[in-house]
């Protein structure tokens, strides 16, 4: 039991591929597969995900195998890559129906919200478990400045693009306004401060309606909030001419924000900012003593990981034509938060594969079922999935618990941990 | 005109009084030593020098200005950078990243120039690189830039922090404690490198240290601390013969009889 183990513990992505290129590379023909096997191998998996069978398991799971396959290679220097990865990405919901792109949507957001909060937790090492409240934010901004009945209900019909950066800065300013009071918790204290503030703001807006504090005075019908009720009959955005009716035309908005997020979120990891906060993460004291404002770093690194949850939120909003208080309540945070700790922290890929996961598992596994002949569990995807689940989280963490494809500084953090714990040991 | 003044500090933690009244003046260009038995309070004046610590009286002074009360970063850009006697290194970065971190205060990129990757972050980024490896190369790391900070070697590691702090381009550089737990060959090193910092950077040097030779060879004037309190100073072979620093090292070599029994 303890070889094996061991040997789980060993295994992993990177390893694999680099034992299998020290082999590989000592022959030229090797070599040369190498050099080139993926300028091969990603286009025919992108042909093969778009012609998979029209059973939405199957092409899940291709999809997800092509992904994941890609996001492990670390190529990310490839543009080549790059370019079949979106090309696949926008090509995918082609042939899927409703529901199927309806998870798609929410694997893309999820990993844009995963992205966000990686800044702050990765990065920054501030552990926050409230995120929602940004999220939210970002969608009731777009819900009530849109709603015809219940908000202000002006035109959106080019003005969602507008609403868009607003959502983000408003979203900033709120975490701002989180971060000043933690700045000096760290750890636990802060984890439970930030889960209370997320519970505020979703209490606040199942209260603030008719009857609210602060509602009553605004409006006499409907409130702030319009509370439990939420606020719906959000119109749908344009896109010039074209109405982002579905979730289809929803998720392409989504995969491009996606991909600012991410190429935002990368350029400021490897800058003085990114060092910032890598540094403030390992010895707090220490990167003040070199001259980094950590106040003020903080701050920033709430007011970046917020604006991108608000500009998911109002997104989600858009895209739901309704928001209720109770789309905004802990699961989300712990949801986001739990696929930012399992795909890897501090790491963009690991989050969208967290992403893929944690959000894609759950719904693909819906129409899993085993038939042997002798045995048929024909329900086993509906009645099990969540069981499913959290096995698959629970071996996750015990065999990688540093996350699938963590950071290399995640990575060497943790292999130091082991080194010491095996002396411990002996 | 002295670069640093200290005037009448003190510093108590709920009663223990760590450093009492303690004045001393350090000349620009100088290598001074503060010395004392373990407990002295050298790494509380270090501390209270660097703001991690605020004084409970007395006045700290730096190039005119006065520092004592200061926020860290804000004592960081005054001028004065240090080491620690505990290597505390950012242990999951890379050399080079250690380096880049103390360069913070000379780089000017933004989160949005960042993201916009303009040709100032480009030009300031490429500048910063070349800079962190020549202080590498300077301190004798040439070829480690990329291993993470852990996996060095403990003489490594305690030059990496002296280039890390050196990337902040201090005026004073506290040093505690630079040799400490060094093979002869790499206090050997360590002793060349101070004398270099000064010859060639012209920084002025303060630093804690126990070995003796080190102390002696390399410091041009001694500070000696004892139970948080000044004993002596003054330049190495006159604090050698003081009879108070010898007894606060050896004792005072009488037998002390109490009344009563």
């Amino acid at each position: 039991m303890s070889t094996l183990r061991e040997a789980l513990a060993q295994w992993s992505p990177s390893r694999l591929w680099q034992r299998a290129e020290a082999r590989l590379g000592r022959t030229s023909a090797g070599a040369a597969a190498l050099r080139h096997g993926q300028y091969v191998v990603l286009p025919l998996a992108a042909i093969a995900a778009g012609l998979a069978a029209e059973h939405m398991t199957i092409r899940w799971a291709f999809a997800m195998i092509i992904a994941a396959s890609y996001l492990m290679l670390r190529s990310s220097t490839n543009l080549f890559g790059i370019v079949v990865l979106g090309a696949m990405l926008a090509y995918l919901p082609e042939h899927m129906d409703l529901f199927e792109r309806g998870i798609l949507f929410d694997v893309a957001l999820y990993a844009m919200l995963g992205i966000g909060l990686n800044i702050v937790v990765g990065y920054a090492g501030l552990l926050d478990l409230g995120y929602v409240a940004f999220f939210a934010v970002g969608a009731y901004l777009f819900a009530l400045l849109s709603a015809p009945e219940v908000g202000g209900g002006f035109d959106v019909g080019t003005s969602f693009w507008l609403v868009l950066p607003m959502a983000m800065v408003v979203a900033a300013l709120v975490g701002v306004l989180l971060g000043i009071p933690v700045l000096r918790l760290r750890g636990d204290y802060l984890a439970i401060v930030t889960l209370g503030f997320g519970e505020i703001i979703g209490i606040m807006l199942n209260n603030e309606g008719a009857t609210g504090l602060i509602g009553k005075h605004v409006n006499s019908t409907h409130g702030l909030t319009n509370g439990s009720v939420g606020v719906f009959s959000i119109p749908k955005p344009y896109f010039f001419d074209i109405k982002l009716a579905t979730p289809h035309e929803m998720y392409y908005v989504v995969l491009v924000g996606c991909l600012l997020a991410a190429f935002a979120a990368e350029r400021i990891r490897v800058s003085r900012v990114g060092r910032a906060w890598e540094a403030i993460r390992e010895d707090e004291d220490v990167a003040a003593a070199m001259g980094v404002n950590t106040t003020q770093y903080k701050l920033l690194a709430f007011a970046i990981g917020a604006s991108i949850g608000g500009l998911g939120g109002a997104i989600f909003a858009a895209k739901q034509s309704a928001v209720f208080p109770s789309d905004f309540n802990l699961d989300v945070s712990v949801n986001v938060l739990a696929l930012v700790i399992i795909g890897g922290m501090g790491n963009v890929r690991g989050v969208v594969l967290g992403s893929l996961l944690l959000i894609g598992l759950p719904d693909v596994l819906r129409d899993f079922s085993i038939d042997l002949g002798f045995v048929s569990l024909d329900n086993l995807g509906a009645d099990y999935r969540l069981v499913i689940f959290g096995a698959a989280l629970v071996a996750v963490m015990v065999l990688r618990p540093e996350g699938l494809l963590p950071s290399r500084r995640r990575a060497a953090e943790f292999e130091q941990a082991r080194v010491i714990e095996a002396e411990r040991a002996t | 005109m002295a670069i640093l003044s200290v005037r009448h500090v003190g510093r108590a933690f709920q009663g223990l009084l760590a450093l009492n009244d303690v004045s001393l003046e350090v000349e620009p260009e100088t290598i001074v030593g503060i010395i004392g038995p373990n407990g002295a309070g050298k790494t509380t004046l270090f501390n209270l020098l660097t703001g991690f610590y605020r004084p409970t009286s007395g006045e700290v002074w730096f190039e005119g200005k006065r520092i004592d009360g200061l926020p860290l970063d804000k004592i960081a850009a005054a001028g004065i950078s240090r080491t620690f006697q505990n290597i505390r290194l950012f242990a999951s970065m890379t050399a080079i990243e250690n380096v880049l971190v103390g360069a913070h205060l000379h780089l000017h990129a933004n989160v949005g120039t960042a993201v916009l990757g303009t040709p100032q972050v480009r030009r300031e980024e490429r500048a910063a690189l070349a800079t962190a490896v020549e202080l590498l190369n300077f301190v004798g790391l040439k070829g480690r830039e990329n291993e993470l900070a852990r996996n060095l070697a403990y003489g490594e590691q305690r030059r990496l922090e002296v280039a890390r702090a050196l990337a902040v381009r201090p005026r004073l550089l506290l040093l505690d404690e630079p040799t400490a737990g060094m093979n002869p060959g790499e206090t050997a090193g360590m002793t060349r490198l101070i004398r270099e910092l000064r010859d060639d950077l012209k920084i002025t040097i303060a630093l804690i240290e126990h070995q003796m030779r080190v102390v002696m060879g390399v410091c041009e004037y001694i500070t000696v601390l004892d139970h948080g309190e000044k004993i002596s100073e003054g330049v190495p072979e006159v604090v050698q013969r003081d009879q108070r620093v010898i007894e606060a090292y050896l004792g005072t070599g009488q037998i002390i009889t109490e009344g009563g029994g």
